[in-house]
């Protein structure tokens, strides 16, 4: 390269490093300054852990509908003491997912993820994902693609102002549901040795995800929560295929479903698809059993400063009409 | 030759300084209603055909390509 | 891929630049084909076949008439005149034929691709109407994509050969690129081989130049696209989704907002592919000359779309009017009928003919057909009275000049333009009278204010797409006035073209409506 070329080369390359400093200025001013919903943030319920107190959380829950409908970590708390928050929103694909793990790990102290694995066979595209795990290994500081349009609500005052996080989700990230519209129909699990495929675009942020963990001490367990038209034998194969080479235990209580005593007729709100508040705590009993037997988690039931987690239960208690 | 073309592109759109225009086109003077009528009125008065193919702005831009291009095809 | 995502701006527009960088010259053109087929077979899949029939149909077509000029060429040596007569009108009537096959195989391609569907229902309305019990199936063909632009693209590359503009191309990638580059393939410029193919296939190196200029200009046309067409279309399909329960003077603003939004949409896609071609150091046919504020209606036409009207123009209009029934039609008329109408009825039959063909290339409809004829019959009129006019100015001692009337003329000009764009953006005919007729029966200005902001856009978004707008025609006014824009901020210090092209991206980033409670809007001339 000649002189010329070299200065336009610094002169590219000093613009280029000027756009992604005023990106990530737009980004930290038009981020959201609270987790509240009137605070702008996509999916409160989903990032209440913001507002829990520091590494106050052991458990996340990682995944889409299937996991805020069908996992309580109120249920869980009652029974056994550990506290787990599910951050779980409609549609999450794994790069999401990948993303608020990492959020997550800048507040909490996790010891396990259990990561809900019907978000693995839905195909999102590449540049997406790219730019979605791009964000969230920054620290999210390009989050201005996605919170952009809050130049619309926020004040000037707010742009400059630090996060500061008072929301209060007293379900954890649970959506409750009274509902009981049951499944008739007949078994979907049919035995089969074929395998169903996970897309790039789900496996190569699953393999972040799982290094993530890996790199930090966190155990990662995956589980799949009962799910008539979501899921199937392939998709078990092949989530068992990965779980198995990378050496993670892998809990699909669509196979176990008779060992916790559920029931397709009176646990699910749609039909099959999502579970409601009787089948979320069947399932979560299940899986606290299974969590006792292997892992080492605290029991925080007696401990001074968990006192709200007992509140939270009973706002939870009398919620659950079912 | 040239005389007669500034006549008959007088008809077209009267009131134009012909000889003193270097881009008919670019100006908006001769537009391509106008030129179809231009062609249709030099094929008439010196019996030559102009064809689509020639219809190209090199041939239109002022008063003397037009004339070169009756010139052409006169000789053909 | 659409021009404005992710995956073309930053991976395919920066993988296709590096490669075209690196290779050395006589194999950049082979990237620009890979490319422009990668992008191409990404969006069609298997539909890609019929952009490689049609080169292929205009590949040896072009070679073709080529090989009867050459042999016609050698054979009239030595021959005596009468003889050389005979053989011109054989090789004529030769290369006539492969013309017509040709072009009648391409288009086939397309007609019965975008309109067999249309046709058959119009046949089977028709055998219903007579009692037959005749139906016709109609068929829903997926669309290749930019079959409406590469086709007109083939067709005048062989009738140019035809016409003797230039020689045939022997080599196939050349024409396979020109027919295929991938900036332009979506929804034009429609390009010229002779203007378009040496600059394709020649190769060009690295040039700093052509890199942030092309940049530059990619950047203006997502600012064109995201941030004004894109926010002006949530009122857009707000009012045209529920256009019954709109005031007239709702539906008026819907119709200028749309206006404006086609404008800004088309014309941003534009910049985009035509930044995008310069990265290669290709230029890109200009489609749009600031198409506002007119007199005249058939100005604003002139400056719309502009390669659609050239190649219509060229392809359709000359030959339609210098054809001999048109011409005898014409003396005949003129020698019955008075001069001025005499000679304005053979322009008139030619100029149906192209404004259908305008109408009828937006879609297989009657909406598009109805849309094409609305402009001819507007222009028809303005010709047709013109007499009238002008006696009826120097009978009354008026001047034609004069800034009321200029006023009042493109205030005329512009609510003729509106009304067209609301019957292309209306779902029906009778749709579109219905709102032309709520814009006289209940015009309810009174009502506007107060709802004016309940239909899709709220306050905020106006006032963006007042500031966006307002950049836009100032920039286009400086344009107006032959000021270079891009050229004039590279005369600026380095603080201010920072500030510039900064505050250009940052303005997309954040004001670009994309992402959360937007639809992806889709480029709107992409479909045809």
């Amino acid at each position: 390269m000649n002189k010329v070329g070299i200065k336009q080369f610094l002169r590219a390359v000093s613009f280029l490093c000027l756009l992604v400093l005023l990106t990530v200025a737009a980004s930290y001013m038009l981020a959201p300054k609270d987790n509240t919903p009137e605070g702008g943030i996509i999916n409160p319920n989903a990032n209440g852990f913001f507002s829990e107190p520091e590494n106050s959380i052991e458990i996340a829950v990682l995944g889409n509908s299937d996991a805020y409908s069908g996992f309580s970590p109120m249920e869980l708390w009652n029974m056994y003491g550990y506290t787990s928050y599910v951050s779980a929103e409609g549609h999450q694909s794994v790069a999401q997912s990948y993303s608020q793990l990492k959020k997550i790990m800048s507040r909490h102290d996790l010891k396990l993820v259990i990561f809900e694995t019907d978000e693995l066979f839905i195909k999102s595209k590449l540049a997406e994902t790219a730019a979605k795990i791009i964000n969230a290994s920054a620290g999210s500081a390009f989050s201005v693609f996605q919170y952009h349009d809050r130049w619309k609500t926020t004040g000037l005052r707010e742009l400059f102002k630090k996060p500061c996080y008072t929301a209060h989700c007293a379900t954890k990230g649970q959506w409750l549901s009274n509902d009981v519209k049951g499944y008739v129909g007949g078994e979907y699990m049919v035995k089969t040795d074929k395998k169903a495929s996970i897309p790039l675009s789900a496996k190569a942020p699953l393999d972040m995800l799982v290094k993530a963990c890996r790199e930090n001490g966190i155990e990662l367990l995956f589980l799949e929560l009962p799910s008539q038209s979501s899921w199937n034998y392939e998709k078990h194969n092949a989530v068992k295929a990965y779980a198995d080479k990378n050496g993670i235990p892998f809990l699909d209580l669509n196979i176990d479903r008779d060992r916790f005593g559920f029931d397709w007729s009176t646990d699910t709100r749609d039909r099959g698809n999502h579970l409601n508040s009787r089948g979320a705590r069947k399932a979560t009993l299940f899986i606290g059993e299974y969590l006792i037997r292997n892992y080492s988690l605290t029991d925080r039931r007696r401990d001074a400063d968990y006192k709200q987690w007992h509140k939270d239960y009973e706002e939870y208690a009398k919620q659950v009409k079912i | 030759m040239i005389k007669q073309d500034i006549e008959i592109l007088d008809e077209i759109s009267p009131g134009t300084d012909w000889k003193n225009q270097d881009d008919l086109l670019e100006k908006h003077i001769l537009d391509s209603l106008k030129i179809v009528q231009l062609v249709g009125a030099l094929n008439d008065e010196f019996d030559i055909s102009i064809t689509p193919v020639d219809l190209v702005p090199e041939n239109f831009k002022n008063a003397e390509a037009v004339s070169a291009l009756v010139e052409r095809l006169s000789d053909e | 891929m659409s021009y404005t995502s992710y995956s073309y701006l930053l991976i395919f527009l920066g993988t296709v630049f590096i490669f075209y960088t690196v290779v050395p010259k006589k194999f950049k053109w082979a990237v620009l084909l890979t490319a422009s087929y990668v992008f191409y077979a990404l969006n069609s899949g298997k539909l890609t076949v019929f952009l490689l029939l049609a080169t292929a149909a205009v590949y040896f077509a072009g070679i073709l008439l080529d090989c009867i000029a050459y042999t016609s060429a050698l054979a009239k040596k030595g021959l005596e005149r009468e003889e050389k007569k005979k053989l011109k009108t054989l090789i004529n009537y030769q290369k006539k034929a492969v013309v017509v096959l040709t072009l009648g195989f391409i288009f086939g391609i397309l007609l019965t691709i975008k309109y067999s569907g249309f046709f058959a229902g119009i046949f089977n309305r028709a055998s219903e109407f007579a009692g037959l019990n005749f139906v016709l199936p109609e068929f829903k063909f997926l669309m290749p994509l930019g079959i409406s632009y590469y086709t007109l693209q083939a067709a005048g590359y062989v009738i140019d050969i035809y016409r003797g503009k230039y020689r045939a191309s022997h080599n196939f990638g050349k024409v396979a690129l020109f027919l295929s580059f991938f900036p332009q393939i979506t929804e034009g410029p429609i390009g010229r081989f002779d203007d378009l193919a040496d600059p394709l296939y020649e190769g060009h190196g690295f040039s700093y130049d052509n890199l942030t200029k092309g940049l530059q200009l990619t950047a203006w046309g997502l600012f064109k696209k995201m941030v004004i067409a894109d926010r002006v279309n949530l009122f857009v399909s707000e009012v045209f989704g529920n256009h019954g329960g709109y005031s007239g003077s709702i539906l008026l603003a819907a119709g200028a907002l749309y206006t404006l939004q086609i404008y800004a949409e088309f014309s941003g896609c534009m910049d985009i592919v035509t930044g995008s071609a310069q990265l290669f150091g290709v230029p890109l046919a200009k489609n749009f000359e600031r198409p506002f504020f007119f007199f005249f209606l058939s100005e604003n036409w002139r400056r719309w779309h502009i390669t659609l009207g050239a190649w219509l123009r060229d392809y359709v209009f000359y030959p339609v009017s210098l054809s001999p029934t048109c011409i005898r039609t014409g003396k005949f008329a003129r020698a019955r009928l008075g001069e001025h109408f005499g000679s304005f009825l053979p322009t008139a039959f030619a100029l149906l003919i192209t404004w259908i063909g305008i109408g009828f290339w937006h879609g297989a409809g009657i909406k598009y057909l109805i849309y094409g004829l609305y402009y001819y019959a507007l222009m028809m009129l303005g010709m047709l009275l013109e007499p009238l006019i002008a006696r009826g100015f120097s009978a009354l001692s008026l001047r034609r000049e004069g800034r009321l009337l200029n006023a009042l003329r493109i205030l005329r000009t512009s609510a003729l333009v509106i009304g067209g764009m609301m019957l292309f953006r209306a779902d029906s005919v009778s749709v579109w009278l219905e709102m032309l007729k709520r814009l006289f029966v209940s015009f309810d200005a009174g009502g506007f204010a107060g709802t004016v902001l309940k239909c899709g856009m709220d306050r905020q978004d106006f006032f963006i797409v007042l500031l966006g707008a307002s950049a836009m025609f100032i920039v286009s006014l400086l344009q107006e006035k032959g000021i270079k824009i891009r050229e004039s901020v590279a005369k600026q210090r380095l603080a201010v073209r920072w500030a510039a092209y900064a505050g250009l991206i940052m303005a997309i980033v954040v004001f670009g409506a994309y992402g959360t409670g937007y639809d992806a809007v889709d480029f709107i001339y992409g479909q045809f």
